[in-house]
């Protein structure tokens, strides 16, 4: 195994090979950094670029670009509340409170250690477990996906703190609107109204887009002022580089965060969009600070980013061991895989070993790349918090329509984005939660397709697995401590 | 005004036949010179579809004289694109790499949104095709197809009913008599078979390719091909029929299910296409996908060609239409879409 991991790290060293990292990582860091572009469609788009290199080469600039589109999508996050990618929307609730408050850059540098560090540890994970993947993997089965979906669920009642009811009204919406399209069990089609493009319901990238982003450049358009106060201080390096400190203060956080997000990756089906919210949740149930959740606490800028970039390493776990996509990103990975000749899974890492640590030491190296690269201009980044918004709101826009049309090619999806843009509007002027919302969304099509699968594969006795188990306790014990001591501290 | 009633209805006339017969003497290859040809693909950039329409389309402009690009149209499965070709204007620049078998399918087991024909379409050339493994855990107590034939229950991951493989299953079920019951939900066939090789599920059905890696491996272990010929990569698999005493009943089952399964990846072009331009269509579908390079690339890029030309594919669509009405296609929709979930 040792000399496989030199071999591995010595393919990694040689010129080309880092020269293709390093474009990778100004490729994803550019992509992340302008809201709307995805990080989905630009690996697609470049797919055809590593045709024809070497594979450990190809596939390393690939996972390099996938990486850190996370790292440096938390910047529009934090600095103009729109979420960079779909993932980033956590960053947004405690990051953007802190950039109106002037406190952006180190917001900035906390989240970008936070990601640095996070996406080391997941590597670092994954290089520990590549000589054992396969029995992790199988050890996770559908109850135990369920259990955590429902966990994530839970969240809206952290979330909703504010106003219990408006916050599971909210819930509850995103839950209802989630059944539009195929039932993943039946096929049977839902709300669809014969019209097509509504048979997979609605795409994950226009509704986040449009409760967040929409929302955000409308208010600026309309009242043309620059987001930050104008009497804040202005940004500067220092600020960012004390902010990065911070991450390494909180470090119990960061590394929990971090294995929330390896443990979310390596669980098939729960996809991308739920760790960085798990790791909000236990960092606002755990932090010493709970008050400042919310307000723009630092904290919670920390937890969902270092988890957003550690559930990357995470979620190549099945990958490599039975070309499992733990998302839409490790599916294209997957599909290139193919292209190099490969196919991923127990065969690949029985001759390919030395590849599989070239990737995963790609994973780590391309983490710090961009997390420097984006500390060092955090600074001149959030200048854009004072340009006033009449001249940032409809560049803001333009990124956006052409960012959601690209992802799928699909005109409907603009209307999409502008109907749950007017809804999102409404509910920040009415109080009503879109975090709350947006995890309803995401997770009750999870909870209901595994709830089905554990039922006629289990019975009910699939509660008494280990993991489901040890979830439903957790579950039931902070349900309890809640209750008990429910706090008057408004979110949101 | 100057213009009479007479001419003017001339005039629209001539204009009429303008628009709708060819320009004179056009000929197919004249009429596609330096245009652009669209190959819609019904799934998002990277999949298996999409990497095969990449290959294909510079090779086949070349041969073309035309541009050809790819549009991405995911959706509905497939569904959304089909629906769209179907649409689209019938002039032969509008083609689509498509799943036959799950065109066939969602007609026959009467998918809702499924607004094509495929009797109606004009099928372009198969670029791909292979026969689909069923297969067990490597511990499973069923060695033969006797032994599961005397299982108590048997159950089988698959993604939804009528996606290629839980119809499979249940016609392999009901052709064998097994006591199964299919359980949907799974994402997709890494994710079926995860579900077999972990135990939560006791069998499973896939194409030769998605679980080759995972039987050379050991993973898995293959009972039998749904083919009528044994697979170059695993000579010593048996198929199907050769592993099992069938009566002409238990054959229609699964000859029938197999046929469906023959076209698989196929180009396509939306119905009432002239027929001069289906057939240059079909003519430099079967140049590209006979080209040399062309092959040989797709062998070292796990992007093997299979080519069947278009005249054929069409009849064995219309023929397989035809075979499957009244009776039979109730039974058929019910023991595919109900008996065994």
């Amino acid at each position: 195994m040792l000399e496989q991991i030199l071999q591995g790290a010595t393919s990694f060293v040689q010129p080309v090979s880092l020269l293709f990292v390093g474009v990778g990582v100004l490729v994803g860091t550019a992509v992340g950094l302008v809201p709307g572009l995805n990080g989905l469609t630009t690996l697609a788009l470049m797919i055809p670029f590593v045709y024809g290199a070497d594979p450990a080469i190809g596939l390393s600039f690939l996972l390099a670009i996938h990486a850190v589109v996370n790292t440096a999508s938390a910047v529009p996050a934090i600095l103009i509340g729109i979420p960079g990618e779909p993932a980033s929307a956590a960053t947004v609730i405690d990051g953007h409170k802190l950039a109106q408050q002037g406190r952006g850059g180190e917001a900035i540098g906390a989240a970008l250690a936070a990601s640095g560090i996070g996406g080391v540890f997941g590597a670092l994970v994954l290089l520990a477990l590549l000589p054992v993947l396969a029995p992790i993997v199988l050890y996770f089965k559908s109850p135990d996906t369920l259990m955590i979906a429902l966990f994530g669920i839970s969240l809206i009642g952290v979330l909703a703190k504010g106003s219990m009811a408006k916050g599971l009204l909210a819930g509850a919406l995103g839950m209802l609107l989630a059944t539009v399209g195929y039932q993943d069990t039946s096929g049977v089609p839902r709300f669809w109204f014969e019209m097509d493009f509504l048979l997979d319901g609605f795409a994950l990238v226009p509704v986040t887009l449009g409760l967040f982003a929409v929302p955000e450049i409308l208010s600026m358009g309309a009242t043309g002022r620059t987001i930050a106060d104008e009497k804040a201080p202005p940004v500067n390096a220092r600020q960012v580089f004390f902010g990065a400190a911070q991450a390494f203060k909180h470090w119990v956080a960061v590394l929990r965060s971090s294995l929330i997000g390896v443990c979310t990756g390596v669980v098939p089906g729960l996809g991308g969009a739920t760790a960085p919210w798990l790791a909000y949740m236990s960092a606002a149930e755990t932090s010493r600070e709970k008050h400042k959740f919310g307000q723009g606490s630092v904290e919670g800028v920390i937890a969902p980013e270092a988890s957003n970039n550690s559930k990357e390493g995470g979620s190549l776990i099945p990958t490599l061991a039975f070309g499992i996509p733990g998302s839409s990103s490790m599916a294209l990975l997957i599909g290139a895989f193919y292209l190099f000749g490969l196919t991923p899974g127990p065969e690949f890492l029985e001759k390919n070993m030395p590849t599989a640590v070239h990737m995963t030491i790609t994973v780590a190296v391309a983490n710090i790349g961009a997390a420097v690269l984006t500390i060092l201009v955090g600074a001149q980044l959030s200048a854009v918090t004072r340009v006033p918004g009449r001249i940032l709101a409809p560049i803001l826009m333009l990124t956006l329509l052409l960012g959601t049309y690209a992802t799928s090619n699909e005109p409907m999806d603009l209307v999409v984005l502008m109907v749950f843009g007017i809804m999102g509007l409404a509910m920040k002027e009415l109080n009503y939660s879109r975090p709350c919302f947006l995890i309803g969304f995401v997770l009750a099509p999870m909870i209901e397709t595994y709830l089905h699968i554990s039922l006629r594969a289990h019975g009910w006795s699939f509660l008494l697995r280990p993991v489901s188990l040890l979830v439903f306790l957790a579950l039931a014990v902070i349900m309890a401590r809640n209750v008990s001591q429910r706090r008057k501290v408004a979110f949101q | 005004m100057g213009v009479s009633r007479r001419e003017f209805l001339l005039s629209a006339a001539a204009g009429l036949a303008a628009t709708t017969v060819p320009a004179f003497s056009e000929t197919a290859a004249e009429f596609y010179q330096g245009k652009t040809v669209t190959i819609l693909v019904g799934s998002p950039p990277g999949g298996g579809y999409d990497t095969y329409a990449r290959m294909i389309a510079p090779v086949l402009a070349q041969k073309m004289g035309a541009q050809v690009i790819i549009e991405n149209r995911p959706g509905g499965g497939g569904l959304l694109a089909l629906n769209v070709l179907n649409t689209s204007r019938p002039d032969g620049l509008t083609l689509m790499h498509a799943s036959a078998e799950g065109a066939i399918m969602s007609q026959l087991t009467g998918r809702e949104g499924a607004r094509w024909d495929v009797s109606k379409l004009n099928w372009l050339a198969r670029t791909a095709s292979e026969a689909k493994i069923w297969y067990l855990p490597p511990n499973s107590p069923i060695k033969t197809i006797a032994d599961a034939q005397a299982a108590e229950s048997i159950r089988w991951s698959a993604t939804g009913p009528a996606d290629n493989i839980s119809d499979v299953a249940a016609v392999i079920s009901h052709a064998l008599g097994l006591k199964s019951e299919v359980i949907t939900g799974y994402k997709g066939s890494q994710d079926m078979s995860l579900a077999v090789i972990n135990g939560e599920v006791d069998s499973g059905v896939g194409s030769g390719s998605s679980i080759l890696s995972l039987i050379k491996s050991g993973d898995v272990r293959p009972l039998a091909i749904i083919s009528k010929e044994r697979w170059s990569a695993l000579p010593d698999l048996p198929t199907i029929y050769e592993s099992a005493e069938l009566n002409d009943e238990q054959r229609w089952w699964l000859e029938t299910r197999e046929r469906i399964g023959e076209p698989q990846r196929a180009m396509v072009t939306g119905p009432d296409v002239p027929e001069d331009r289906v057939a240059f269509l079909r003519e430099k579908m079967q140049e590209t996908l006979t080209d040399t390079a062309l092959v040989e690339e797709g062998k070292k890029t796990n992007r093997e060609i299979s080519f069947v030309p278009g005249e054929e594919l069409q009849s064995t669509v219309s023929d397989l239409m035809t075979s499957i009405e009244g009776d039979r296609l109730a039974e058929f929709r019910k023991i595919l879409l109900e008996t065994y979930f």
